[in-house]
């Protein structure tokens, strides 16, 4: 096992989930999204976590763990972020903690990528 | 920024596509999956490239933001997919056509319940898999000896942990997650301890940076190391003996 091989696996986590949370985000300012919109519900689930299948409950633990872990937010502020996404009322300050949190992850991701290039 | 980034994206779309030129159309079936799996990657890079450059919104100020990572985004998967899928695939030869085979001939054997992954042998870094590329990279002359094979097995398992809505790989994936659960559920007791115990800051430093570790690294590479271990026996054990710390 390399840096490459422990990286691998968990930088298509990032990534995708960087992904979806900008996707979510420009839907949010354009205002065309809605609380039933699959994106949308997709990333409460993973700030909520609530989902019943194996594979969702694990890409749910493992974004929850990364934001608690790296940018120090509680289980309570987590779930606050997933039950707005879940209503009508998305309100600037969420979107503004959501952007945050997207700069975050981009960061992440980036930097995983040069640890797996030997960079980091 | 907007006259940057249109040129950024004419140059990156003709990237592409010389890359898509660059899949050799005459390597054996085990390669086809790969070969596959670069063209439709590429092909949805490229599409999301030239809506992010031709959408109006992404030219608005509230939008640059997001515009700007979504670029860095596809320009991070196309190094990836120029210096790792296509690169496997533009230089595959006879070693390698070699270990396709033994690969193949391990799953039949282990009844691998997914599709076998191609084996490169253009890696720098030991072994490791991109379980999306499902390509697993090993070093340049490990074909021609026995010792490290056995860490075919433990990369084998690396994809069963991504894949989705899979059946037959989902009670692995529940286990991973209660084992996770596990261990995440100790360190929050020894947390709680600590906490309690209102002593120094140290210790629940170190229990958090476990935590991170486990569900980021450990869990996955301990299950992968079981997964090897059952699959293949001692063999696999005994193999990184090397690896032990004997005091």
């Amino acid at each position: 096992m390399s840096h490459n091989g422990l990286y691998s696996g968990l930088y298509a986590r990032i990534r995708d989930d960087a992904e979806l949370l900008d996707e979510v985000l420009i839907s949010l300012k354009a205002h065309t999204s809605s609380p039933t919109d699959e994106k949308r519900q997709k990333l409460a689930h993973l700030f909520l976590g609530t989902r019943t299948s194996v594979p969702s409950n694990l890409s749910a633990q493992f974004f929850q763990i990364f934001l608690q872990s790296e940018q120090e937010i509680d289980a309570k502020q987590l779930s606050e972020i997933g039950e707005a996404l879940r209503s009508t009322d998305v309100g600037a300050s969420v979107i503004d903690r959501l952007e945050t949190l997207a700069l975050a992850l981009e960061n992440e991701r980036a930097g995983m990528l040069a640890k797996m290039r030997g960079q980091g | 920024m907007d006259d940057y980034l249109k040129g950024a994206a004419a140059q990156l779309i003709e990237r592409g596509r010389v890359l898509t030129a660059k899949i050799p159309r005459d390597l054996p079936r085990d390669y086809h999956t790969l070969a596959q799996t670069s063209r439709q990657r590429i092909n949805a890079q490229l599409e999301h490239l030239k809506q992010l450059s031709e959408s109006p919104l992404f030219s608005q100020p509230p939008y640059r933001a997001e515009r700007l990572r979504l670029f860095k985004r596809i320009v991070a998967e196309m190094d990836i997919l120029e210096t790792v899928a296509i690169a496997a695939l533009d230089r595959a030869k006879p070693d390698d056509h070699r270990l396709n085979n033994l690969l193949e001939r391990i799953a039949l054997e282990i009844r691998f319940p997914l599709v076998t992954p191609v084996v490169t042998t253009l890696s720098q870094q030991y072994f490791h898999i991109y379980p999306e590329l499902n390509l697993l990279c090993v070093p340049l002359t490990e074909g021609q000896f026995l010792l490290h094979l056995p860490d075919l097995y433990h990369e084998l398992n690396h994809p069963s942990l991504v894949e989705q809505n899979d059946p037959l790989i989902e009670p692995i994936q529940e286990h991973f997650l209660n084992a996770l659960r596990d261990v995440l559920g100790y360190l929050g007791e020894e947390e709680s301890k600590e906490d309690r115990r209102r002593g120094p800051v140290q210790p629940r430093f170190l229990l958090r940076a476990w935590e991170k570790a486990w569900v980021k690294y450990w869990m996955t590479e301990f299950f992968c190391d079981l997964f090897a271990t059952y699959t293949l026996g001692p063999a696999f054990a005994w193999s990184h003996l090397h690896l032990l710390r004997i005091t």
